[in-house]
């Protein structure tokens, strides 16, 4: 077990690293901080004079080297725009992001799994049809429109949840719906379409003619059997939450991940990009290899090997 | 098996629970609460490290300045009680006495000295002080008397000053992060939280030695989705919504709680026409062709639906020295054909155009409706639309795009700092510089007496429509949405103050 966790950091080090690189070269050779950041009345030789400042007159693999100098020290510089530590605005804008894909994740795993255990355990059913809907709506439907219809309906029109914002729990339940729409329908199409087969499979049929409970059948042999690629999926959904929900967190005025690498990417502020997509990374290489450990878990098989 | 399911979310929600949310800022009565919804969270609370304007609402309720501008735009006394040029380079101010900071220090000349000398450190690496550069030294002479000497005349003194919130030199001793987090100033609210990215809440001063502020409470909550804005306009969870898109304003027409407020806009708008570069934009006749060529009112009407007025030149009405003798460039595609003809480019030509996408109201729009109409005359417009940071980006060489449309936001309302930058040489935006234009402009900015320089800004205004740098185009109005149960006017500089409002 300690192998395989140890093996599997190794290999997150050239994710690691490619992943900075790309991003560093698409984002240093896109625009330029100072003139985004100096007033536009600033002339050149007081624009030459912020870059030089900044390090930004440097050539760029200089200014390469010298983040990855820092950052193996801890050190993942200072944000241009406000001055601060660029590993302290990520680290603070964190946790928003994982209350966020926390709530989605619960609404995923806690209503995306039992529509696709309804809906294969009823097919052909007019419930069996309901949920195939609610998967095409869910699936089909872009956050942006969603979330802003939710606002008008629940918000401006019924007046039952604040639009936007981050503070209680009725500010958490609009973002956290529109964000797990799409992965609830995704997970409860998934459940679905490998229950059903499941169903129809040799080791199903030997269950029930030992004369099984049905839920039994259901939930211990049927359902198990299905559950790795949904964790498999779950798990690669929940590091992209993690990253942030760039649309989601605009629209509802959440103060996370997604909103702070962006805006950081609109006004070049490299070193808040940089230390961002560092920690989503190193996140996403966790859940990954959570996941793995999982299948060791779910399937005898795989702990065997 | 039931476990590896339930301890990922598990994992996630505990991970959020210890790592807290972020200090929500105060649960405050929402009956004695302004909140203002901007599209930004604020970059810092020292005033000099300002990158956005979310940053100059704040600091106008944290920190006084020397002079202010009241509602009109026109200058008057504020912390200083009078001032005046004791030669062409030295400008003394008289502070007012008796004002204290938030901690209970009196604000004295030596606190002035502070601050223009901070804003002009090098080491603060500020962003936007290009207008305090002229400043070579300030001397506290008294206790209330501050003398500023500038390199050169610098007759803007009095506007920049507008603009220089006072900071406490107590509260820079404690070094940068207390200024930049912990800010006190002496104005009529006082800094009481800052969740970031989320909302920044003031409160405040009784004792504020204009009078207390009205409104005990006033939130600056960051909202970046502008329908999610409008939505909170309409839900009453926000008072005061900036930059309201023209066609919300038949939205909000038969909703009761809430009304548009409108005034005019600080920024002057013009397609930017490169002259370094070889080609026709080079011969005068093809630039004036170009502004017959478009036609302005119909931009406004069609894409604004009407929230703007035309530009003869690009100073707005509120500034320094505008004058209305001026009239800007009528209609007239036939006029721009010939004009065309007699420059040598009887069918017109090709050239390419750059605009931003999302840096100012339907940029986008406007510059495919200008493209469509210089099409009408011949000129081939290839349209190049890009992001703000790629946009701004093409500056950085010496060349720079063709044509570009722009949006220039003039903060002192001194011609000084939009004429000197655009049409000067050897400037970031500026494409474009002739001898006579360039001498005018020189001599109005070293001027000292305000008359002979409001005449030599009428001369250039002459001289700037018949040179046609630019493709003049105009000034829009900025739209808010303002809760009914407010009393607050908006101002042309683009600030939310909150300080002479009151509930109704």
């Amino acid at each position: 077990m300690a192998v395989v966790v140890a093996r599997r950091l190794l290999d997150a080090l050239p994710v690691l690293v490619g992943s900075s690189l790309l991003v560093f070269l698409l984002v240093h050779l896109s625009g330029d901080p100072a003139l985004l950041m100096l007033s536009p009345d600033t002339p050149p030789e007081q624009v030459a004079e912020f870059r030089r400042a900044h390090g930004l007159d440097q050539p760029l693999h200089v200014q390469y080297l010298r983040f990855v100098g820092g950052a193996i020290r801890g050190d993942l510089g200072e944000s241009i725009r406000f001055r601060r530590p660029a590993l302290d605005l990520v680290l603070e804008a964190l946790p928003a992001t994982l209350e966020l894909a926390a709530a989605s994740l619960v609404l995923v795993v806690g209503v995306g799994v039992p529509l696709g255990v309804l809906s294969a355990a009823r097919t052909g059913t007019a419930m069996d049809a309901a949920v195939r809907g609610l998967v095409f709506v869910g699936q089909g439907t872009p956050p942006f429109w969603l979330g802003l219809m939710l606002i008008v309906v629940f918000a401006v029109k019924l007046r039952l949840l604040p639009s936007s914002g981050r503070g209680d729990f009725s500010q958490l339940v609009l973002p956290a719906v529109t964000l797990a729409a799409y992965f609830v329908a995704a997970v409860a199409r998934l459940t679905r379409g490998g229950l059903v087969a499941a169903l129809r499979s040799d080791y199903v049929r030997t269950a029930r003619a030992k004369g099984l409970a049905p839920w039994r059948v259901l939930f211990g042999h049927a359902l198990r059997n299905v559950l790795i690629p949904v964790v498999t999926m779950i798990g690669l959904q929940t590091g992209t939450l993690l990253g942030g929900a760039v649309v989601t967190e605009t629209i509802f005025a959440w103060p996370g991940m997604g909103r702070l690498i962006v805006d950081s990417i609109y006004r070049r502020d490299y070193p808040v990009v940089q230390a961002a997509i560092l920690v989503t990374v190193v996140l996403f290489v966790a859940v990954n290899l959570v996941v793995d450990l999982s299948y060791r878990l779910l399937d005898p098989r795989v702990r065997h090997e | 098996m039931r476990a590896s399911i339930r301890w990922l979310p598990g994992l996630l929600v505990g991970l959020a629970l210890v790592l807290g949310p972020t200090a929500t800022a105060g649960a405050e009565d929402r009956d004695r609460t302004v909140v203002v919804a901007v599209g930004v969270d604020a970059t810092s609370m020292d005033p000099y490290l300002s990158t956005n304007i979310t940053d100059k609402h704040v600091a106008s309720h944290l920190f006084d300045t020397l002079l202010r501008r009241d509602d009109a735009m026109r200058i008057q006394p504020n912390l200083a009680t009078s001032y005046r040029a004791v030669s062409p380079t030295v400008w003394e101010f008289t502070l007012r006495p008796g004002v204290r900071f938030d901690d209970g220090t009196p604000l004295t000349a030596e606190d002035v000295k502070f601050t223009i000398e901070h804003a002009l450190d090098p080491a603060l690496k500020a962003p936007s002080v290009a207008q305090f550069r002229p400043i070579v030294r300030v001397d506290a002479v008294g206790p209330h008397t501050v003398r500023i000497t500038t390199k050169e005349p610098y007759p803007a003194l009095p506007a920049v000053m507008a603009e220089c919130w006072i900071l406490s030199k107590a509260q820079a001793a404690k070094g940068q992060q207390a200024l930049s987090e912990r800010p006190v100033g002496s104005g009529p609210y006082r800094l009481k939280a800052w969740a970031r990215g989320d909302s920044i809440l003031l409160e405040a001063r009784t004792d504020y030695w204009q009078g207390a502020p009205k409104i005990p409470y006033v939130r600056f909550r960051t909202v970046p989705d502008q329908n999610t804005r409008f939505a909170q306009l309409r839900t009453g969870e926000a008072d005061i919504v900036a930059a309201l898109p023209p066609e919300a304003v038949a939205l909000v027409a038969g909703d009761r709680s809430v009304r548009i407020a409108r005034a005019p806009g600080a920024r002057a708008y013009f397609v930017g026409l490169n002259t370094r570069l070889e080609g026709p934009l080079r011969d005068r006749r093809v630039r004036q062709a170009l502004n017959h060529a478009v036609d302005v009112q119909a931009l406004l009407d069609f894409v604004y639906e009407g929230y703007g007025s035309r530009l003869a030149t690009l100073l707005t009405p509120q500034q320094f020295g505008y004058t209305a003798s001026v009239t800007p460039y009528p209609h007239d595609p036939a006029k721009a054909k010939a004009l065309l003809a007699e420059a040598g480019f009887p069918s017109g030509f090709a050239i390419r155009m750059e605009s931003p996408e999302g840096r100012y109201p339907k940029d986008r729009e406007v510059a495919q409706a200008i493209a469509g109409q210089l099409a009408r005359v011949g000129v081939r417009v290839d349209l190049a639309i890009r992001e703000w940071g790629t946009f701004v980006g093409q500056f950085r060489t010496e060349a720079g795009p063709p044509m570009y449309l722009m949006g220039w936001s003039i903060p002192t309302f001194d011609p000084e700092t939009i004429l000197t930058p655009l049409l000067t040489p050897n400037q970031t935006y500026g494409r474009f510089d002739t001898p006579s234009l360039t001498r005018l402009i020189h001599e109005a900015r070293s001027t000292v007496s305000p008359e002979a320089r409001a005449a030599l800004y009428e001369k250039a205004q002459v001289l700037m429509k018949e040179e046609a740098p630019v493709i003049f185009l105009f000034q829009l109005e900025d739209l808010y949405g303002v809760s009914n149960r407010l009393d607050w006017t908006p101002r042309s500089d683009e600030r939310i103050l909150l300080y002479q409002a009151a509930f109704r």
